[in-house]
């Protein structure tokens, strides 16, 4: 990739549901001369679909969005377009979320705190196409690599799963239909379609008997 | 957030006001439903007494009647008996006397036998006399004993008669009377004392009759005795079998209500840790999604306002970054608070990821060591089940921070047979079963709420402690698995 020339600003998708927040990154993040923002997704599911219309370089995720969550769409959107950068912005500053969101492809992961939510500085970084972490994430990070809790749990295509997901993987293996398991867990529909999709792509299956097969072996549901 | 705040108040006074007074009221109605059989048997036992008490006094008085009837009639009888064969026996006497007196060759005269006759008269008086005493008297009997006494006395009459015929000398006359009327007047009499011995034995007879009918009557009495009193034991005891029947289907409802009361009981407490689970969580989402995000952009905002103003006004710069820091704190205590209410993670990533960000935390902020060993399945643990074993062990551990006053700490959750089993242990200073633990059910509705937790999971919750020896928690929750379903229709 050539060196960015000056006219040329780094394309940025804004996924955060609470509108302030969203108003005031969209205004630092065009502070900065070097940076747009192309679009404004509200939820996950926004996201994928803004993402396949403005193909946007990077695409700053607030991790938890009502309907499809930030991780469960950062996959989906990596899965169509491996190339996109995304940076997470969360309130957790947990291992087991930084993790997840590494394992699904994210390139950032940034604390929503205001002292050092740099997000101009993450954005040109990732646009780089290096990782960042905000300082507290960085600690954490590095105190679970000393834990050794941080090694590889990618090998089994399960953990790669989101816990919604796995929910909606039960919840098929108990012939649950869509409608039923979006009901259910206070979701959309299209979302529901995202996590199967999602769940088939990963455990690397295409069919619904396949699904409850791998569940009934996993154990996810009880073969009367 | 409003709807819930509704429904949270409309759950709980409906069901105060309505449940308590009801099993106020109930108690002692129940109570009252249970009358006392004693005083029914204590009749039922004073009637079988009674009856039993009049029934052998009424047969000892037949006995006894029985007795002097034998002793005084029979033997009576049996003396008037003998005094009538002593008086038939005076008649033949008189009747040979008579035949003496009356033979032509008569050696002796007739006022020779005078003594003779007093002699018998005397007798047969007498003996007439104790048979009048011993008799039993009847009519008949005592009309043929007038008629013997009228004889006797005419015959007599006529003996005296003839004996002064005879002192007179005149001899042949006296010997024609005797003849022609003493001797018929001795055969009436004869004839009367054996029809008077007739009647006695008939009478005896009678007696013995009478006698073997009040034996028989007797032992009829004491047949109806047995069998009153059979009846009588046997409706008391009927009346205790049915007695002590509804006794018993009384307290069996009884205990029933007092169940489904406690499970009433239990329903309602178990309703206000659904409530209280079902605020925090949206109190715990309302600061973080709410506040928190507010916060976030207002500290935005305000990294913004300062950057503008870097080269311009650093005075105004510094008081930003004050406030900067200012929000950034109590972003963070919002955050920290919510997740008290409700970790996130629960409902992100599950049990086992929860417990050890949980720990880990407790560890950070109380220094007592924790020991974490956890290894659940890949099934799912539904959050709505997960929270309240994340709440068994957050109650512990603060216990464990509270009052045991241990260094370290274990926790460990593993799952074996579709099970859950979760321990938390201290080596602290522990306490005696008995007082201690009440002392601590007391302080809280810690260990009850760790009780009812694990009992709503259909799992089983125990607490083990003594003194110095540390306490442990051990909690068995089955692994709530649903069950394989036909797939429906809709396919991906």
């Amino acid at each position: 990739m050539a060196v960015n020339e000056p006219e040329k600003k780094i394309r940025v998708l804004l996924a955060e549901d609470h509108t302030l927040v969203r108003q005031g990154f969209r205004r630092i993040l065009e502070d900065d001369p070097k940076v747009t923002v192309v679009g404004e997704a509200r939820t996950g599911l926004e996201a994928i679909e803004l993402c396949k219309t403005l193909k946007p370089e990077v695409v700053v995720m607030d991790l938890s969005m009502p309907d499809l969550g930030g991780l469960e769409a950062t996959a989906e959107i990596l899965k169509a377009d491996p190339g996109v950068k995304i940076l997470i912005l969360s309130m957790y500053s947990n291992d087991a979320y930084i993790r997840k969101a590494f394992e699904l492809g994210a390139k950032g992961y940034m604390l929503k705190n205001a002292l050092e939510l740099d997000l101009n500085r993450a954005v040109k970084a990732l646009a780089e196409g290096e990782a960042y972490f905000s300082p507290a994430i960085s600690q954490v990070v590095l105190e679970s690599m000393k834990a050794g809790s941080f090694r590889d749990s990618t090998r089994e295509p399960y953990e790669r799963l989101t816990l919604r997901e796995k929910e909606v993987l039960q919840l098929i293996a108990q012939g649950k239909s869509n409608k039923e398991i979006a009901v259910l867990l206070n979701i959309s529909v299209n979302t529901v379609a995202v996590h199967r999709a999602r769940v088939m792509e990963t455990l690397g299956l295409h069919r619904t008997a396949e699904l409850v097969l791998y569940a009934v072996k996993k154990g996810l549901v009880q073969a009367e | 957030m409003l709807r819930e705040t509704t429904e949270v108040a409309r759950v709980s006074p409906p069901g105060k006001p309505g449940k308590t007074p009801r099993s106020r009221e109930a108690e002692p109605d129940l109570l009252m439903e249970i009358p006392s059989p004693s005083r029914r048997l204590w009749f039922g036992l004073g009637v079988t007494l009674a009856i039993f008490v009049i029934f052998a006094s009424y047969t000892i008085h037949e006995i006894r009647w029985l007795q002097d009837f034998q002793v005084n009639v029979v033997q009576k009888n049996r003396k008037a008996s003998l005094q009538l064969l002593r008086l038939q026996d005076d008649t033949y006497q008189l009747a040979v006397s008579l035949r003496d007196m009356t033979l032509p060759e008569s050696r002796y005269p007739i006022f020779y036998w005078k003594g003779e006759f007093s002699r018998l008269q005397e007798d047969m008086n007498s003996s007439l006399a104790r048979e009048v005493e011993y008799a039993i008297n009847t009519p008949a009997s005592d009309h043929q004993r007038r008629q013997l006494r009228d004889l006797l006395d005419n015959f007599w009459l006529s003996a005296d008669e003839a004996f002064t015929l005879a002192d007179q000398g005149h001899e042949n006359s006296a010997r024609y009377l005797i003849r022609s009327q003493l001797e018929e007047q001795r055969e009436t009499i004869s004839r009367v004392v054996s029809q008077l011995l007739n009647l006695n034995d008939q009478a005896q007879q009678e007696a013995a009759q009478r006698v073997s009918l009040v034996y028989g009557q007797v032992s009829k009495d004491i047949l109806l005795l047995i069998a009153v009193l059979f009846l009588v034991a046997l409706g008391t005891g009927l009346y205790t079998l049915q007695a002590n029947r509804k006794t018993f289907e009384r307290l069996h409802h009884l205990a029933e209500r007092l169940q489904s009361q406690s499970e009433q009981l239990r329903m309602l407490s178990w309703k206000l840790i659904e409530v209280q689970e079902q605020t925090l969580r949206h109190v715990a989402r309302d600061l973080h999604d709410h506040f928190g995000q507010i916060l976030t952009a207002i500290g935005v905002m305000l990294g913004r306002a300062g950057q503008k103003a870097l080269d311009r006004d650093p005075v105004f710069v510094q008081d930003v970054e004050a406030v900067k820091k200012i929000v950034a704190d109590t972003l963070q205590s919002v955050r920290d608070e919510s997740q008290i209410f409700r970790p996130a993670i629960l409902d992100d990533f599950g049990l086992q990821q929860t417990l050890e960000w949980f720990v880990e935390q407790f560890a950070r902020q109380t220094g007592v060591q924790v020991h974490y060993r956890g290894k659940l399945s890949d099934g799912i643990f539904p959050p709505e089940a997960a929270i309240h074993v994340y709440r068994i062990v957050q109650e512990a551990l603060n216990n464990v921070a509270r009052h045991s006053g241990a260094r370290e700490a274990w926790v460990i959750l593993e799952e074996k047979e579709n099970q859950l089993n979760l321990e938390i242990r201290d080596n602290g200073a522990g306490f005696e079963a008995g007082a201690d633990l009440r002392r601590a059910a007391g302080q809280g509705i810690g260990l009850m709420g760790m009780r009812e937790r694990a009992e709503h999971l259909n799992g089983s919750f125990a607490i083990r402690s003594a003194p110095q020896k540390g306490t442990t928690v051990s909690v068995r929750v089955p692994h709530p698995r649903p069950a394989l379903h036909p797939i429906s229709e809709e396919a991906s």
